[in-house]
């Protein structure tokens, strides 16, 4: 396994710049690689097609590949730290809390757009509380398959999407404003949002890169971990805590877009194995790989109209998420063990 | 008592041959119906497309989709008091949200004539229970400017009342085209409308009407930056944000979407700036400043008045 993580994160690398290249060179209009760089490093105002590279291709990856490594890492994190393969910000309830927020914040308290990123930041530790909370009220917290966290999880996303849902419907002259932006949407309007918070996601993946070690070992085993003196509720606490904080600020900028933390641990783990020092800087080029192929394929496939990201990672999600059950749930030796 | 007898039936045959007054049409769905020779209480199954024009020709349209029983508009936008004004006598009642009809609202209003879409043959056998059911085609891609209007016209026996407005309209037409600048005839325009999305309005409203009488022939955009085609079902089409500024018509119309708070030339240059950053640095149109900015809840309709407050913007450019 040691043998593969460093060509695994450097194939991983390679696969981010090439998704990156061909986001800003395919579109409505194909733009030829140089045009591409010469845009990139010696900007001309008198060509259009460095227009569209600057100002159109190139917020929209930008905003990609923040998204990408906030929900990968934090799928990743999460998915180590409750032993559950189907854990994920989508799944326990912080992208659908942090959208929640934004939309009563919006719609019933007229916050301005910067407040938004504050309430989406708060309603994604609301999800993920509620979702722990709701878990413990079923008395199945411990239960090793962690199945109660899950459906806890999956059944809080819906209710606080059908409350955000009919918040906005009940308000039609404000509904437009973010009817695009609550099915996930990467935009390059949204740019602005995305330089009010990126740095909320890089501070957060730093502090999750120093908490790798103990975070690795935290994931291998509570007793093990506080055996070799890992605080493990500190270090179970603020990686969470730095995880909700990163996965709001992304849905702040482009709504809540699922799958891609739900998956991108799942093809890095056999990769490069479970430490997290190895894992985050992976999952990170992964998942923005992931959002730059979907947001390219949701650009071109039916050009001139241009797809929702979030439609297409749900698209991909649910097929996803039905393997991943059938694999972890449904197979035998799992059905024998938990009995 | 042989007097009131006499006076009860005269009464009961004065009813029966009020309501006997009707006469069979072959509506835009190729049903054949039988309307009131003169509906009294109109309800529209669509705002702008088929309230509007009913209420320019003078029908008494009592119902449509989208209003609450005050007559106060539930959406974003309020297409009858855009176009004809706060008028108090327009307060039209509500049949429920748009694809959710309350029928007991519908039936409550007692409308002697539904006037729909021709996509909603679906729902004219239910609502034929109530009243009969006309079938207006909008959106098959045969329609253009007010055409809608004229052929609802043709249909109720108003013709006579739209050739007056439409003469008076082609007057207007006139007078805007010659105090413009120069003289729009043969040349070629683009009409926008930015949503979430930059889209190229196609042929229905009032707004194309205007700008296709005043001499402007429309630009080809359909070749150049989509597959679909300009003529067919819907009032706009998407148009790519990147290929947008390399379109070259002579004119360019924008409006903003008419759910929009701000139809300020401010407020929609500034929405377009954001999803097509550097267009008015390489549009031609935009170079020239061969711009005109519309309000989308003003002239979106297919009416003729839609298509005077188009003029009235055309005009006010030309200054």
């Amino acid at each position: 396994m040691t043998r593969l993580r460093y060509p695994a994160i450097a194939g991983t690398l390679f696969i981010v710049v090439a998704a990156l290249l061909a986001n800003l060179s395919f579109g409505p209009s194909k733009i030829d690689l140089i045009s591409v760089v010469t845009a990139l490093v010696a900007f001309d105002a008198d060509d259009y097609d460095h227009f569209v590279v600057a100002y159109q291709r190139l917020p929209r990856a930008l905003i990609a590949v923040f998204l990408g490594a906030m929900m990968a890492c934090g799928g990743a994190v999460l998915q180590g730290l409750t032993r559950n393969p189907l854990a994920s910000p989508g799944i326990l309830g912080i992208n659908s809390g942090a959208m929640l927020f934004v939309i009563v914040g919006a719609f019933i308290f007229n916050l301005p757009p910067e407040w938004q990123g504050v309430a989406a930041i708060a309603g994604g530790f609301f999800g993920f509380i509620s979702c722990l909370f709701v878990t413990r009220m079923t008395g199945m917290s411990k239960d090793p398959r962690g199945l109660a966290l899950i459906l806890s999880g999956a059944v809080l996303s819906m209710l606080y999407s059908s409350v955000a849902n009919a918040i906005m419907l009940a308000s039609p002259s404000r509904r437009s404003d973010f009817l695009s932006w609550a099915s996930g949407n990467i935009n390059h309007v949204y740019v602005e949002r995305l330089i009010d918070f990126w740095w909320l996601g890089v501070l957060g993946l730093g502090v999750l890169m120093m908490f790798a070690r103990p975070l690795t070992l935290v994931t291998l085993g509570r007793e093990k971990a506080a055996s070799a003196g890992v605080d493990v509720s500190r270090v179970t606490w603020i990686s969470v805590c730095v995880v909700v904080v990163s996965v709001s600020s992304a849905v702040a900028i482009c709504g809540p877009i699922g799958f891609v933390g739900l998956v991108t641990p799942h093809i890095v783990r056999p990769l490069v194995g479970a430490s997290f020092t190895h894992a985050l800087p992976a999952n990170a080029l992964l998942g923005a790989a992931i959002c730059l192929l979907a947001d390219l394929t949701a650009r071109t496939v039916f050009a001139p109209h241009v797809l929702h990201t979030g439609i297409m990672m749900d698209l991909f999600g649910g097929l996803t998420f039905a393997i991943i059950v059938k694999r972890y749930y449904l197979s035998p030796g799992v059905r024998e063990a938990s009995r | 008592m042989r007097k009131l007898v006499t006076t009860m039936a005269v009464m009961l045959l004065a009813t029966t041959a009020a309501f006997a007054q009707t006469r069979e049409v072959i509506d835009d769905a190729g049903r054949t119906v039988q309307i009131p020779e003169k509906p009294q209480r109109i309800i529209a199954m669509h705002e702008a497309l088929i309230a509007l024009p009913l209420i320019e020709l003078g029908f008494d349209v009592i119902g449509v989709y989208g209003r609450a029983d005050d007559g106060a508009s539930i959406y974003d936008v309020d297409f009858i008091k855009s176009v004809f004004g706060d008028d108090p006598s327009l307060q039209i009642g509500g049949i429920g949200p748009v694809g959710d009809i309350d029928l007991e609202k519908l039936r409550a209003l007692k409308p002697d004539l539904i006037v729909g879409m021709g996509r909603q043959l679906a729902q004219s056998e239910i609502l034929s229970a109530i009243a009969p059911v006309y079938l207006q085609t909008t959106m098959a891609g045969s329609e253009s400017g007010f055409s809608i209007e004229e052929q609802l016209a043709k249909a109720f026996g108003r013709t006579a009342v739209f050739d007056v407005k439409r003469a008076s309209y082609l007057e207007r037409v006139e007078e805007v085209r010659a105090s413009l600048p120069e003289d729009p005839r043969g040349k070629t325009y683009l009409a926008i409308i930015v949503f979430d999305q930059i889209s190229a309005v196609r042929d229905v409203s009032g707004a194309i009407q205007a700008i296709r009488d005043l001499g402007y022939e429309p630009y080809d955009w359909a070749n150049r930056v989509t597959n679909e085609p300009a003529k067919s079902r819907g009032f706009a089409v998407p148009l790519s944000s990147e290929e947008f500024a390399l379109l070259d018509p002579d004119l360019l119309v924008i409006m903003n979407s008419y759910m929009s708070a701000d139809h300020s030339e401010g407020g929609i240059r500034a929405r377009l700036d954001a999803i097509a950053p550097g267009w008015s640095r390489f549009m031609r149109a935009a170079k020239e400043d061969q711009i005109v900015f519309l309000n989308s809840a003003e002239v979106a309709t297919p009416t003729i008045r839609s298509a005077l407050h188009t003029l009235a913007a055309f005009e006010e450019w030309g200054r």
